[in-house]
């Protein structure tokens, strides 16, 4: 039997900085083998470390159909995400994974996708667009709405002027009432609102969305004031994770282990669980 | 069933053979089971210790991996695996051996824990039938017995003069066989003695829990919750010491340089066990107590088809503050 918590070696191949907070990190397999091996769908996540101070999960960032590296966008707000943030290019650090139900690709072909994220929310969205953007003639129309407390806290600045410079994505970027600035074009007005006037509809289509929990529940609201079925909305949880794996217990939400039942998880399943998360 | 006797004259003899094979691990005192030198060591008489099997299958802090900075990059070296240690439980209670199973079937979950399973698979299990129930066990209320066979090998009973020796498994035959000058034949009157014995203790038994559709009564909406334990310190006693709770947290200690990544017991009565920077799902006591008996008799019934619990009653035995389960039980059922 293999040990589970042991972890691959990877080594920081870049660093990103994305807002004052948030960093982007691709890492290398160190182990050429490891990553022949190794394969991940989107919506799945891992558990990263840095040795000496810790593990914690994020999602992966990037989109199986980009998996030469594995990505993660951390914001800095504890003890591993600190250290994290401390490393440089070429620092090695752990990471076990993928792990969790991914995102239900295949259910979404041929539909319309509505991509709506909400601050470091758009890194497991991210891993996803690119994936139906890779794979672009298996689904509808596109469309994302992504917002952020102000210009200079939206991640993947760059790949949101690529996403926007494409016919085949509608793109909507908004920033919070008082977090835009000059140069922007950009929309002003929470999510949820954003999301209303650009109004996809819910013919034959799917949201996904992702980002903090406040905005996630107006965007419920919003989506169930368009039409949306909560079976066709789909949303990743987070929840203090330590094995990923079902066995530590921490990440229960009632009978659910966050780390095996979701992350990802449609609205309609959440509507079962106790409302603990 | 296939069984043996053990004369009580011989059983020294036994342990000692065992000793000279095995690790034998046995009731030590009071507190703990704990690994025995010689067949004074063990208590056949004694009292349950207040601590389960669980350390030996699941340490209260394990090493999962070591790792040390080398210029050539990090170093990871895993723990030596506790395969081939070669181990006998001797003398545990049928509640204590009933737990392992219970906690095999998180284990075994997709990804198997081999740091646990190596260690049930190395570890042959000599349960020994209870003479006396405690005045806070309730195993019969879920399905055990206090001689109950779930998890054992080998079942001892004891008799006026003599062990009756229940095999129950390959493993435990195998143990049999290995010691069999030790052993004789059962005969008809054993058998009858054996049933008495386990009759009359199970008559000092008495159902203490209706369990049965406990799972569909438990309403995590009921407000009862919010009352129902407020003389809880939140210690984490009863967690620590039952032997099937197995929740547990993940830690580097030492340096960048080097350390070791380590698994250590956790409980979901800490307020830290959720706390992450997203939220803190459950703040406050009832929510805690509310997701252990939760996860006890609903979630884990519906995961994996049985409570994650056999009523050893150490957590009523230990309470600081006198919460006795039973009651809890039947005071959010009853409403």
């Amino acid at each position: 039997m293999t040990n589970i918590y042991k972890p691959y070696v990877m080594a920081i191949d870049s660093i990103r900085q994305e807002t004052s907070d948030i960093k982007t990190f691709r890492l290398a397999f160190r182990d050429p083998a490891a990553h022949a091996d190794f394969q991940f769908k989107a919506g799945q996540f891992g558990v990263f470390s840095v040795f000496g101070r810790g593990e914690a999960p994020f999602g992966i960032a990037n989109s199986p159909t980009r998996s030469e590296y594995i990505e993660c966008s951390v914001k800095r707000v504890g003890k591993v995400t600190d250290a994290l943030h401390e490393l440089n290019e070429g620092d090695e650090v752990g990471f076990r994974g993928p792990y969790g139900r991914p995102f239900p690709i295949e259910q979404m072909q041929g539909k319309n996708l509505v991509f709506v994220g909400g601050g470091i929310g758009m890194a497991p969205l991210r891993s996803l667009l690119w994936n139906c953007l890779d794979r672009r003639d298996q689904f509808g129309d596109i469309t994302v709405v992504y917002g952020a407390r102000s210009t200079a806290d939206l991640v993947y600045q760059r790949e949101l002027q690529e996403w926007s410079a494409r016919k085949d994505v509608d793109m909507v970027l908004t920033v919070d009432p008082g977090g835009e600035d000059e140069q922007w074009s950009g929309e002003i007005g929470f999510v949820p609102t954003v999301l209303e006037k650009a109004d996809p509809s819910p013919d034959n289509a799917m949201v996904i969305t992702c980002g903090p929990p406040i905005m996630i529940k107006f965007v419920l609201v919003s989506l169930s004031k368009m039409g949306f079925a909560p079976e066709q909305i789909i949303t990743t949880l987070e929840m203090k994770m330590k094995c990923g794996l079902g066995k530590c217990g921490r990440c229960n939400i009632g009978p659910a282990y966050v780390c095996k039942h979701g992350p990802v998880f449609s609205y309609e399943e959440l509507m079962a669980l106790p409302e603990e998360y | 069933m296939e069984s043996r006797i053990l004369p009580k004259d011989k059983i020294e003899q036994f342990v000692d053979a065992l000793i000279q094979d095995y690790t034998v691990i046995a009731p030590r005192d009071e507190r703990s089971y704990g690994e025995i030198a010689s067949a004074s060591e063990w208590r056949p008489d004694g009292d349950r210790p207040a601590q389960s099997l669980k350390p030996f299958f699941l340490p209260e802090r394990e090493l999962l991996v070591r790792y040390a900075m080398r210029s050539s990059g990090i170093e990871l070296v895993e723990p030596p695996s506790p395969h081939g240690m070669a181990r006998v439980i001797l003398g545990a209670p049928p509640c204590d051996v009933a737990a392992l199973p219970v906690l095999d079937l998180v284990f075994q979950w997709d990804d198997e824990d081999s740091l646990y399973l190596e260690r049930r698979e190395s570890t042959v299990i000599v349960a020994m039938a209870c003479d006396e129930p405690c005045t806070t066990c309730f195993c019969t209320s879920l399905g055990g017995s206090p001689a109950g066979t779930e998890g054992a090998d080998l079942l001892l009973t004891g008799l006026d003069d003599a062990y009756h020796v229940a095999v129950i498994s390959e493993r435990g035959k195998a143990l049999v066989e290995r010691y069999s000058d030790l052993f004789e034949e059962s005969v008809p009157e054993r058998e009858r003695q054996r049933a008495e014995t386990q009759e009359t203790l199970l008559a000092k038994m008495p159902r203490q829990v209706d369990i049965e559709g406990l799972d569909e009564a438990l309403d995590f909406d009921d407000p009862v919750w919010e009352t129902l334990t407020q003389q809880c310190l939140d210690c984490g006693i009863c967690t620590f010491l039952c032997p099937t709770c197995h929740c547990f947290d993940i830690q580097d200690e030492g340096t960048p340089e080097q350390g070791e990544r380590v698994r250590l017991w956790d409980a979901c009565t800490f307020p830290g066990y959720t706390r992450a920077h997203a939220g803190q799902p459950r703040p406050v006591h009832y929510r805690r107590y509310r997701q252990r008996i939760m996860h006890k008799f609903r979630y884990y019934p519906e995961n994996f088809g049985r409570t994650l619990c056999v009523g050893c009653g150490r957590c009523i035995e230990h309470c600081p503050v006198n919460i006795d389960l039973r009651q809890v039980l039947s005071l959010v059922r009853t409403r």
